[in-house]
C-alpha cells in the first residue's frame, strides 16, 4: 500500500518536471505539447495565424468560457492585423508585442509551458510565434460570476451590505477598496496539484505579527494536495486544534470583518471558489461579535453580545441541567415549578434524560433537514416538525410539554450564535452534557463544564491563547471580548496580535459639547 | 492521525467507566416520587408511638396538566406510625407505591398534645435526615391533632400546604401578629443558652353548614379552614402557653421584626370613634443592664406610622397637641403590648426573647453566674420600656370640612 502511494507521489513528480520543461522555438514542437497537455478538450481553443508578408506562424491559446472574446479582438487581434505587416523577424514581432503593442496591462512574458499553461488556464490568452522560444500571455480573463450581495450566513440591520463572491480577484478588490494604504499586501499561493487554487494572504506589513505571518507561510507551504474545495479545507490544514469541537480559526462572508480584522493585526486567507475568508489568530470572544457590535452605538453593541454569550451558554447547558435537575436534584426547583413539571411528566414513559435524548436529536434532525431540503420542499418540514412532531407526541403522552420547551429554547439560543461554526460545536457538546447530566446529575454537568474550560484554556490559534483576553486576563484587550468599548476608548491593538503597531488612534477621541466661555 | 499514547488511552477508557458503569447512581425518576408537601405529627393512639401525617401532591390532578380534572383534589393525606419518626417515615412505603420525597415540605405541624409532651425526639429527624429542609416552618396546632389540621383546605388555593405559608407570609407581612420559626431557628432555640423558642399557632376553624364556595376551584366539600393567630411559646422543648396577637406583637417589638400592621386607638375628643394608625416601619433592641438591684432589660422601640383612616375628622393642622397626643397614645399601646408580652413569658419562665443570650454576649462573667438559676432570674427581672413613636403621613387627606350633623 506505502510502495504504492510513493510510487505515485513519484510520478506525479515526475510529471511535473515535464511541466518545467522550456519552450520550443519551434510552434510545431510547442503546438505538439500543448495538445499533448489538453487533450482533445473541447473548450481549449489553438489557433494558427499566420501574420503579415513574411507569414510569421502565430500561435494563440485560450479557453472559451474563460476569456472575454470581445477583450481579446481588442487588444489582441486588432494589434496582430494592424501592425503584422511590418514584421520583419518573429523576434521582432515578440518585442513589439511584449513592448507595448498589445492593449492589455497583464501581458507577461513566459519561458516554460508550465508558466503558459498556468495563465492559459487562469482565463488568459497565450501567443506563441515561430521562431522564438518565449511566449507571451495576456490577461483578458471573462468569465460568469456572481455580483457581491449581501451575505446570508452573516446579515446585518446596519452596515454594509456587500459580501465576498467566489472570484479571489474581485474579493481582493473588495479588501483594496475598504484599506488603500499600500502597506495592505497580498501574498498569492497557488495550492492544489491538480485544482491550482490560488490562496491570497492579506496582512498590512507593521501591523500584523512577523512571527505569526511565518508560522502561517511556513503551514500553507506545507499544504501538498490534489485540490482545495473550499476555504474550510485550509482551515483544516492549518489549524492548531483538529480535534476540538470549537474553531480556532474564524471564517466569515463579510468584507467588513475582514478588514475590520487586519486593521487589528490578524490575518486573512482567501481562496478562490468560495466567498469564505479566514481570519486568524482567532479568540473565542471574536465568535460572539458580529460586524454590527461596531456599526450600532457601543451600549447596543454591549448588550448584545453579553446577549448571545447567555445565549450559548443556555444552549449548551440548559438540557444536560434540566435533566440532571430531573432526576437528581428535584430539591432544587420551586414547590409549584417541580409540581407542575411532575404534572406534565404523569404519563411519559421514557426517564428523564431518554426523553430529553430523543427531543434533541428530533430537533437536529429538523433542523438538517430544514436546511439541507429545496426551498419549495421546506414547508413541509414546519409543519411535520411543528405539528406533527411538538403537538401530536405530546397529545400522545411521548414527552411532556415542559421538555418541548426546554428543547425549543435551547434551539432558538443555538441560532443567535453570529458565526455558525461555534454554534455546531456547541450542538455537539450539548449531547455530551445531556448524557453526564443524565448519569451522574449536576455533578457531571459541572465537571463535564469544566472539562470544556480546561480544553478552551489549553487552545492556542498561532500562537494567541484561545481565551485571551479572558485568561490570561488582559486587561487593556477586555474592552473589546465580552462588552464592546466605545470607539474613542479603544486606542491600542489587541496586545498579542497588533504587537509591530500597538497604537491604533490618537488618545482623547471622546466627543463633547464645547465648553461655555464666561 | 498519530496514534494515541497509552496514557490517553487509559484516562479515556476510565472516563468511559465512570460514567457508563456507575449506572445512573442515585437517579429518582420524576413519576417515582411522591412530593410531601406539609408533615404533622402527634401521638399515636398507641401508647408510645408517633404518628405522621404527610400531605402529598397529586401532579397528575393539577390544573394545566392535560389529563387534570378540577374536581379532583391535588393533593392527599396519609399516616403511619411508629415508635421513632423514622421509622414511621419508613412505614409509609408501605401504604404509598411513590417514594416519599421530603424536599419540598412547606412546614411541620405539631399537634398540641404531643407539644406540651416535648417535641425533642421528634425534631431529631428533621436534623440529621438530609432530605427534609431546615427552612420548613414549625407550626403548632391549638386544640387539634395535626392530622386534622392537614385536611383543611382553601377555597382560592388549591394546594393547602401553599396556602397556609402564604397565610404564614401574608400574616407576617401584613399584621405582624405571628412569630414563626423554621426548623433551623427552633433548633437554635432550642439548643441556644438563655433563648427559648416561640412559633406560629395555627386554629382549625370548622366551616358553618351553608358556607358558600365560591370561585373557580370546584370542590366536593371544604371542611375545614385555618386561621393563623398569635404564636406559642416554648420552655425549652415543651410548649407551655398560647399567645395572642397583641402579645405576640409585643414580642416582634421587643426583637425588632415588626413589619406591618395596624394599630387603633381612641381619637383624643371622642372615646367611642377610632383612629387606625398603619406601621410603615419599625427598629426594636434590648440592652441589659446588670444592676445591685438585679437585672434590668432596657428596651428601645421606634415606630414610624402612616395615619389609615380617622372615623372621626380632626384637623391636626389647627391642633397640633391633637398630633403628639396621638403620638403619645400610640407609644402607650406599644408600651403595653411588649409588657404584654413580657408579662407571659415572665409568667411561664419562658425567656423567648433571648435576654439571657444577650446577656452571655456582653457579659459573659455574669451570665456564668446567672445561668444557674436563669429561669428564677428571668422571671424575677424588671423590663423598662422606651418607644419613640412618629407619624410620618396622614394619606391623601388634608383638608376636609367636618361633617355637620
Amino acid at each position: 500500500m506505502l510502495e504504492w502511494v510513493k510510487a505515485l507521489l513519484g510520478n506525479s513528480r515526475v510529471r511535473q518536471t515535464d511541466r518545467e520543461t522550456k519552450l520550443s522555438s519551434s510552434l510545431s514542437v510547442n503546438r505538439k505539447r500543448l495538445s499533448q497537455a489538453y487533450g482533445d478538450s473541447g473548450d481549449v481553443i489553438i489557433r494558427e495565424l499566420r501574420v503579415g508578408p513574411r507569414k510569421i506562424r502565430v500561435l494563440l491559446v485560450l479557453i472559451d468560457g474563460l476569456v472575454d472574446n470581445v477583450l481579446i479582438a481588442e487588444t489582441v487581434m486588432k494589434p496582430l492585423a494592424r501592425r503584422g505587416k511590418d514584421w520583419k523577424s518573429p523576434r521582432q514581432a515578440l518585442q513589439e508585442l511584449s513592448g507595448g503593442l498589445l492593449l492589455n496591462v497583464g501581458v507577461r512574458v513566459t519561458r516554460t509551458m508550465k508558466d503558459l499553461l498556468e495563465d492559459v488556464s487562469r482565463g488568459g490568452c497565450a501567443i506563441l510565434i515561430d521562431g522564438v522560444d518565449q511566449g507571451l500571455s495576456v490577461v483578458v480573463p471573462g468569465w460568469v460570476q456572481r455580483n457581491p450581495g449581501e451575505p446570508d450566513t452573516e446579515p446585518v440591520v446596519r452596515g454594509p451590505k456587500e459580501g465576498f463572491v467566489e472570484c479571489l480577484r474581485t474579493n481582493t478588490s473588495i479588501i483594496r477598496r475598504r484599506i488603500r494604504d499600500p502597506r495592505l499586501r497580498i501574498e498569492e499561493y497557488q495550492i492544489g496539484r491538480i485544482s491550482w487554487t490560488k490562496v491570497a494572504v492579506l496582512y498590512i506589513e507593521g501591523v500584523a505579527s512577523k512571527e505569526v505571518l511565518g508560522e502561517l507561510r511556513s503551514r500553507i507551504n506545507k499544504i501538498d494536495v490534489d485540490g482545495i474545495g473550499e476555504s474550510g479545507q485550509i482551515e483544516e490544514l492549518i489549524e492548531d486544534a483538529p480535534f476540538s469541537p470549537f474553531p480556532t480559526i474564524l471564517r466569515t462572508e463579510r468584507p467588513d470583518r475582514v478588514s475590520g480584522g487586519l486593521l487589528e493585526g490578524r490575518i486573512a486567507i482567501l481562496t478562490d471558489g468560495t466567498p469564505f475568508a479566514l481570519i486568524l489568530p482567532a479568540t473565542f470572544t471574536m465568535f460572539f461579535t458580529t460586524s454590527e457590535d461596531y456599526y450600532e452605538r457601543f451600549l447596543i453593541g454591549t448588550v448584545l453580545r453579553l446577549l448571545r454569550f447567555t445565549s450559548f451558554f443556555i444552549s449548551l447547558v440548559l438540557p444536560g441541567s434540566y435533566v440532571a435537575l430531573l432526576t437528581f436534584h428535584q430539591e432544587m426547583l420551586p414547590t409549584p415549578l417541580i409540581l407542575s413539571i411532575a404534572a406534565q411528566r404523569e404519563g411519559v414513559p421514557f426517564p428523564g434524560v431518554v426523553e430529553t435524548f430523543m427531543m434533541e436529536l428530533t430537533f437536529e434532525l429538523l433542523r438538517e433537514a430544514g436546511t439541507r431540503l429545496p426551498r419549495l420542499v421546506g414547508s413541509a418540514i414546519s409543519i411535520i416538525g411543528a405539528l406533527v412532531l411538538g403537538d401530536a407526541a405530546i397529545r400522545a403522552g411521548l414527552v411532556s410539554p415542559a421538555m418541548v420547551v426546554v428543547v425549543a429554547f435551547t434551539g432558538i439560543a443555538s441560532f443567535s450564535a453570529p458565526i455558525y461554526s461555534i454554534a455546531t460545536g456547541a450542538r455537539i457538546l450539548r449531547f455530551g452534557l445531556i448524557i453526564l447530566g443524565g448519569t451522574m446529575g449536576l455533578f457531571g454537568v459541572v465537571a463535564g463544564l469544566f472539562g470544556l474550560l480546561i480544553h478552551l484554556c489549553c487552545l492556542r490559534s498561532f500562537g494567541t491563547p484561545y481565551l485571551e483576553p479572558l485568561a490570561p486576563v488582559i486587561w487593556s484587550d477586555l474592552k473589546d471580548a465580552l462588552v464592546r468599548f466605545p470607539w474613542w476608548a479603544k486606542r491600542t491593538r489587541p496586545s498579542l496580535i497588533g504587537v509591530e503597531d500597538s497604537i491604533r488612534q490618537v488618545s482623547g477621541l471622546q466627543p463633547s459639547p464645547p465648553r461655555e466661555e464666561g | 492521525m498519530e496514534p494515541m499514547g497509552t496514557r490517553t488511552k487509559i484516562g479515556l477508557i476510565a472516563l468511559l467507566m465512570v460514567v457508563m458503569l456507575t449506572g445512573c447512581w442515585s437517579r429518582r425518576e420524576l413519576e417515582t416520587l411522591d412530593f410531601i408537601t406539609a408533615v404533622g405529627l402527634d401521638h399515636a393512639a398507641e401508647e408510645g408511638k408517633i404518628q405522621v401525617t404527610v400531605q402529598m401532591a397529586k401532579p397528575f390532578a393539577i390544573t394545566g396538566s392535560v389529563q387534570s380534572s378540577v374536581q379532583e383534589k391535588p393533593f392527599h393525606v396519609m399516616t403511619a406510625t411508629g415508635y421513632t419518626v423514622f421509622e414511621a417515615v419508613r412505614n409509609l412505603n408501605s401504604i404509598s407505591p411513590r417514594r416519599p420525597f421530603w424536599a419540598h415540605a412547606r412546614f411541620i405541624v405539631f399537634g398540641e398534645d404531643m407539644a406540651r409532651d416535648g417535641l425533642q425526639e421528634a425534631l431529631d429527624f428533621f436534623d440529621r435526615d438530609g432530605e427534609p429542609r431546615r427552612t420548613s416552618y414549625i407550626l403548632m396546632a391549638q386544640g387539634v391533632k395535626a392530622s386534622d389540621l392537614l385536611q383543611a383546605e382553601f377555597s382560592q388555593e388549591p394546594m393547602p400546604s401553599e396556602g397556609i405559608s402564604e397565610l404564614l407570609q401574608g400574616t407576617r407581612l401584613a399584621q405582624s401578629t405571628v412569630a414563626a420559626m423554621t426548623v433551623n431557628e427552633f433548633l437554635q432555640a432550642l439548643e441556644g443558652e438563655g433563648i427559648d423558642p416561640i412559633t406560629v399557632r395555627v386554629e382549625l376553624i370548622p366551616l358553618e353548614e351553608d358556607f358558600a364556595i365560591g370561585g373557580d376551584v370546584l370542590r366536593d366539600e371544604v371542611k375545614a379552614k385555618t386561621r393563623m393567630t398569635g404564636s406559642a411559646i416554648f420552655k425549652d422543648d415543651r410548649l407551655v402557653a398560647w399567645m395572642n396577637r397583641p402579645q405576640t406583637r409585643g414580642y416582634l417589638w421587643v426583637t425588632g421584626q415588626v413589619r406591618s400592621g395596624i394599630i387603633n386607638i381612641n381619637e383624643p375628643e371622642t372615646a367611642d370613634a377610632y383612629v387606625s394608625l398603619e406601621i410603615v416601619g419599625s427598629r426594636g433592641s434590648f440592652k441589659p443592664q446588670l444592676t445591685k438591684d438585679g437585672i434590668k432589660i432596657l428596651v428601645q422601640v421606634e415606630v414610624h406610622v402612616n395615619i389609615g383612616e380617622m372615623q372621626q375628622y380632626i384637623d391636626i393642622r389647627k391642633d397640633p397637641g391633637l398630633w403628639v397626643s396621638i403620638e403619645r397614645r400610640l407609644t402607650q399601646v406599644v408600651k403595653n403590648e411588649i409588657m404584654a408580652a413580657v408579662t407571659k413569658a415572665q409568667l411561664f419562665g419562658a425567656d423567648i426573647f433571648g435576654f439571657g443570650a444577650e446577656i452571655n454576649r456582653r457579659h459573659p462573667k455574669e451570665w456564668r453566674r446567672l445561668r444557674e438559676n436563669w429561669e428564677e432570674e428571668f422571671k424575677r427581672l424588671t423590663v423598662e420600656v422606651e418607644v419613640k413613636a412618629r407619624i410620618k403621613r396622614v394619606g391623601l387627606v388634608i383638608n376636609r370640612t367636618p361633617i355637620r350633623k
